[in-house]
């Protein structure tokens, strides 16, 4: 495991999140799916050393995440929150070349390397073209993928994304997802995704994990079957249609309890 | 990469050089030297004419030492040549001292100044170097004076003068017991301890005169107002109140709670309500303004007319400098002229002028 | 180093190097060049004296104070993602200048005390305006500006308490110095009092300009980089604060340089990353000394306040920003 959460209560002034207990294997993409406001971000802000935690404990690589200096922790647990500010005036390169920070020298210069790194990781989210361009004039999704490529030159093991898809089209999107399974699959290396659409988490993730009201309420594999997974979705999605599609992966529709 | 850390190496470096530099323009290692040097080779052919000459100077040596108002330790070779003054105070010592020929600069707008269009009309064409609030050292380095005279407020300017090698003598004019201390450190820098003698001697027969000539008469209440707007006047801790209580007088704002021009509203001085009006002779307003204000008609000191204003265009009494006895005397026979008439008073002024000034001010100068 | 760069630098850098020695050549004081090309060899003992104890820091404080301000600004409006915050508008500077005027009514003599306390204002000014935009939810511009307004009419407030209480003859004049700026009473002692500080918060900042872009991302995504951002974010503004006070406790309040030069460093490079910080200094260099120079030479021999200068510079920048949109509106 790569990354575990135990009876995690957390939260801000209050807890929102409630002994929440998960694990990411390692080479797998997990997906966190519920309603708006059901604790998600809080969750991963939380995993992340964000926010305040009131019970439980965080383990990420076997250490204790809570606990570890902001530098350490960062190279084994990256976080892409669903907004994140952007001062204008700054390249692509800039922007993904912060990611390499928890490796800077005492100074926060750039280390050895890290160059490279940083253009690896613009090709694997395709924005090698977009190096010098001033990321504040992107477009949104062409400004998400750069973030992404931020988070991913960060070089940890574990990744923690908050609807990374939210502002990307159709293609960006799964553009998006493919290029993260196949960063999952290289190595020893988790993701933990929070969606709202279940048939992309139905396509991409390995593990589905479903939450209401600040706890997890349950879990499916796509690998169960659609009947499992059928099952499970409706206690979020009542209604809830989940078919097998030609290419073997499940496909689902709203039904009429929607 | 390569890049970034040249470009921090590089300010790193001009950091040290900046540093570098500061070391090097704190050591004042030239003008210390030459400073010693100067004073070795001035004071020992003085101290040569001091043994022959043993009449000119109770000091066995001519450097001087003097004592500011500052509490500063002045020391001069000699008595000054040459003097920049920095404020009008000091500069009317200074002529009347009669030693005007020695001033090579002066504080700025002296054009405005009466005084100096009848006493010294060649000062306005001086170079001017600032004013109490901004103080130009370097325009003042630039005259290379002997010694700089300057009131407390410009006391900041006073050290980095020093450091430049120029003596200054820093005055306090704002009490008589301090007008009277500056003109003798004045007297005694410029070599005129005589004339600030005869000064001293005049203006304390003058203020005994006008003791004794109101001892035994009733006292009216005064309030000596502002330059700026009537509604201010001198409370208790100024000089415009002594003024007013050595010519017989009783300050009626004596105590309004401030300790300089005491902003009032005309309900205070309602309050007050004074038997006597005086506007000082740089007002910006005039006594008729005050008697069609509407809301000053209730006044006893409006009812009654006696709404004086100090003479304009001939010199500031109402403010301790070398005639500031003279404001005694005007308000003395303003206040009582049974004691002490106003044609009087204007032959008494006149001569103060032509003995100190050197000029006689036309007596319909003198009004009231 | 891109083109751009190099040139928006040659030419700040240039402007810095000719504005630096027509300030060592103008004041009061005749002093031709020929003469302060020969001070380094013995020349006139008394050039010697004016130059070094007046001319030199003069020019050196007019420099140093404008890049404190510039840099100052840069930062402020990378952390803050805020293209209006600077000492101005966040009420350092205000609460500085109270803090340098208490100091003075309470009967400080060093330059050291006076820094203190306007060091001291300077940073409770900041965390008054930080916490009301904290209690107000919103990271907005204008709950910034607003913040600043009101923390900086009290300071004004203070300043006008102090001034009435002040001892007329002493204390008012050195009190009103602070509230328009000026260089004119700068000798040797007072910049090696600034320098330090200056200096030291100067070359810091630079060096963690990197730390700087970070917090700029929000404070969740700098921790998740690998940054502490409370304790980055206070280091960064207490650096700041501390050049802001420094400057303020010998130049007084000179408006507006920290705010625009970081608008001027940026029209002119058209970027906040890499040299965009030093370029903010060293156009805040380029103000300040322009500005000193039109306040000694501009009233006739009269010492003029420095704000009256860097107002005027500012008024068609701000006027330019204005019309085109903000130029650097808070995008995302």
């Amino acid at each position: 495991m790569l990354l575990e959460a135990e009876n995690l209560t957390a939260g801000y002034r209050r807890p929102v999140v409630r002994g929440v207990s998960l694990a990411l294997p390692a080479g797998t993409v997990t997906a966190l799916l519920g309603p708006n406001g059901c604790g998600k971000s809080t969750l991963l802000r939380a995993l992340s050393g964000n926010g305040r935690v009131f019970g439980g404990g965080v383990r990420v690589l076997g250490q204790d995440c809570l606990a570890l200096p902001a530098r350490r922790r960062a190279r084994c647990l990256a976080l892409l929150p669903q907004r994140t500010g952007l001062l204008p005036g700054l390249t692509a390169r800039e922007v993904i070349a912060m990611g390499r920070y928890a490796y800077s020298g005492p100074f926060g210069g750039p280390a050895p390397g890290d160059a490279e790194r940083v253009a690896q990781a613009a090709r694997a989210l395709g924005v090698q073209d977009l190096l010098d361009a001033d990321c504040a004039a992107l477009s949104e999704g062409q400004r998400q993928l750069v973030h992404l490529g931020r988070v991913v030159a960060q070089d940890a093991p574990v990744l923690l994304l908050d609807e990374p898809n939210s502002a990307l089209d159709y293609t960006h999107t799964h553009r998006l997802f493919a290029a993260l399974r196949r960063w999952a699959q290289g190595g020893q290396r988790a993701a933990l995704v929070v969606l709202h659409d279940p048939a992309l988490a139905l396509r991409y993730a390995d593990r589905l994990l479903l939450m209401q009201d600040g706890a997890l309420c349950g879990s499916v594999c796509p690998g169960d079957g659609a009947a499992a997974a059928q099952a499970a979705l409706r206690g979020l999605y009542p209604g809830l249609c989940v078919v097998p599609g030609p290419d073997g992966a499940l496909f689902c529709a709203p039904g009429q309890g929607m | 990469m390569q890049h970034r850390f040249v470009q921090k190496l590089t300010a790193l470096g001009l950091a040290l050089a900046l540093a570098v530099s500061l070391a090097a323009c704190g050591a004042p290692a030239p003008s210390a030297g030459t400073a010693e040097a100067a004073s070795e080779t001035a004071s020992e052919p003085a101290a040569e004419s001091a043994a022959e000459n043993t009449t000119e100077t109770a000091a066995p040596d001519a450097a001087l030492t003097l004592i500011d108002q500052a509490g500063r330790t002045v020391t001069l070779d000699a008595p000054a040549e040459s003097v920049v003054s920095c404020y009008y105070i000091t500069t009317y010592a200074v002529i009347a001292l009669g030693q005007k020929d020695k001033i090579v600069g002066l504080e700025n707008k002296a054009d405005t100044r009466a005084l100096y269009a009848l006493a010294a009309p060649e000062l306005p064409e001086l170079p001017q170097v600032g004013t109490l609030k901004e103080l130009n050292v370097e325009a003042v380095a630039a005259l290379a004076p002997d010694l700089v005279v300057m009131p407390k407020k410009l006391l900041d300017n006073a050290q980095t003068l020093e450091a430049l090698g120029i003596p200054v003598l820093v005055v306090d004019p704002e009490t008589q017991q301090g007008l009277e201390t500056m003109l003798t450190l004045l007297g005694q820098a410029l070599g005129a301890e005589a004339q600030a003698d005869a000064l001293l001697a005049y203006t304390g027969q003058q203020l005994a005169r006008a003791a004794a000539l109101t001892q035994d008469l009733a006292k009216p209440e005064v309030c000596l107002l502002g330059n700026g707007s009537y509604l201010t006047v001198a409370p208790a801790g100024m000089y415009q109140n002594d003024l007013i209580e050595q010519a017989g007088g009783v300050n009626a704002a004596a105590g309004v709670d401030d300790d300089y021009w005491a902003e009032i509203s005309y309900e205070t001085l309602l309050a007050l309500d004074p038997d006597v009006l005086v506007i000082p002779s740089g007002a910006s307003y005039t006594a008729d303004d005050i008697r069609a204000d509407a809301q000053l008609a209730a006044l006893t000191a409006v009812q009654n007319g006696a709404v004086y204003t100090m003479p304009q265009g001939l010199d500031e009494w109402d403010s301790p400098t070398p005639s500031g006895v003279l404001g005694v005397l005007w308000l003395t026979s303003v206040l009582h002229p049974d004691a002490y008439p106003f044609e009087t008073f204007t032959a008494d002024a006149q001569e103060f002028y032509q003995e100190f000034y050197g000029f006689t001010p036309d007596a319909s100068l003198i009004t009231q | 180093m891109p083109t751009r760069t190099r040139l928006c630098a040659a030419l700040a850098l240039g402007l810095l190097a000719v504005l630096a020695v027509t300030s060592l050549c103008v004041g009061a004081y005749p002093l031709t060049p020929g003469q302060i090309l020969a001070l380094p060899g013995g020349g006139d003992p008394m050039a010697a004296r004016v130059f070094f104890t007046l001319r030199l820091p003069r020019t050196a404080l007019a420099a140093l104070a404008g890049l404190a301000l510039g840099a100052a600004g840069g930062v402020y409006q990378t952390v803050f993602r805020n293209p209006l915050a600077s000492p101005d508008l966040t009420g350092v500077a205000g609460g500085a200048s109270l803090g340098a005027a208490a100091a003075i009514v309470l009967g400080a003599g060093s330059a050291w005390q006076i820094m203190g306390g306007a060091f001291l204002c300077g940073l409770l000014s900041l965390a008054a305006v930080l916490g009301l935009v904290r209690a107000a939810r919103a990271e907005r511009t204008a709950a910034y500006v607003l913040a600043g307004i009101l923390v900086s009419a009290l300071a004004e407030a203070g300043v006008m308490l102090l001034k009435t209480l002040a001892d007329p003859e002493r204390e008012l004049a050195a009190i009103e110095y602070w509230t328009m700026g000026s260089l004119a009473g700068v000798t040797a002692g007072k910049l090696a009092a600034a320098a330090p500080p200056v200096l030291a918060g100067l070359v810091l900042v630079l060096l963690f300009r990197r730390q700087a872009a970070l917090l700029s991302l929000g404070q969740a995504s700098a921790r998740a980089s690998g940054l502490e951002p409370r304790r980055w974010r206070a280091l960064l503004l207490g650096l700041t604060t501390l050049m802001v006070a420094a400057v303020v406790s010998v130049a007084g309040g000179i408006a507006f340089v920290g705010l625009i030069a970081p608008h001027i460093a940026y029209g002119l490079l058209r970027r906040c990353g890499g040299a965009f910080l030093p370029l903010c200094a060293v156009t805040g260099a380029d103000l300040l000394l322009a500005a000193d120079l039109l306040a000694r030479s501009a009233g006739g021999g009269a010492e003029l306040p420095l704000s009256i200068f860097t107002v005027l510079f500012a008024a068609p920048v701000l006027a330019a920003l204005l019309i085109t949109g903000g130029g650097r509106a808070d995008a995302a």
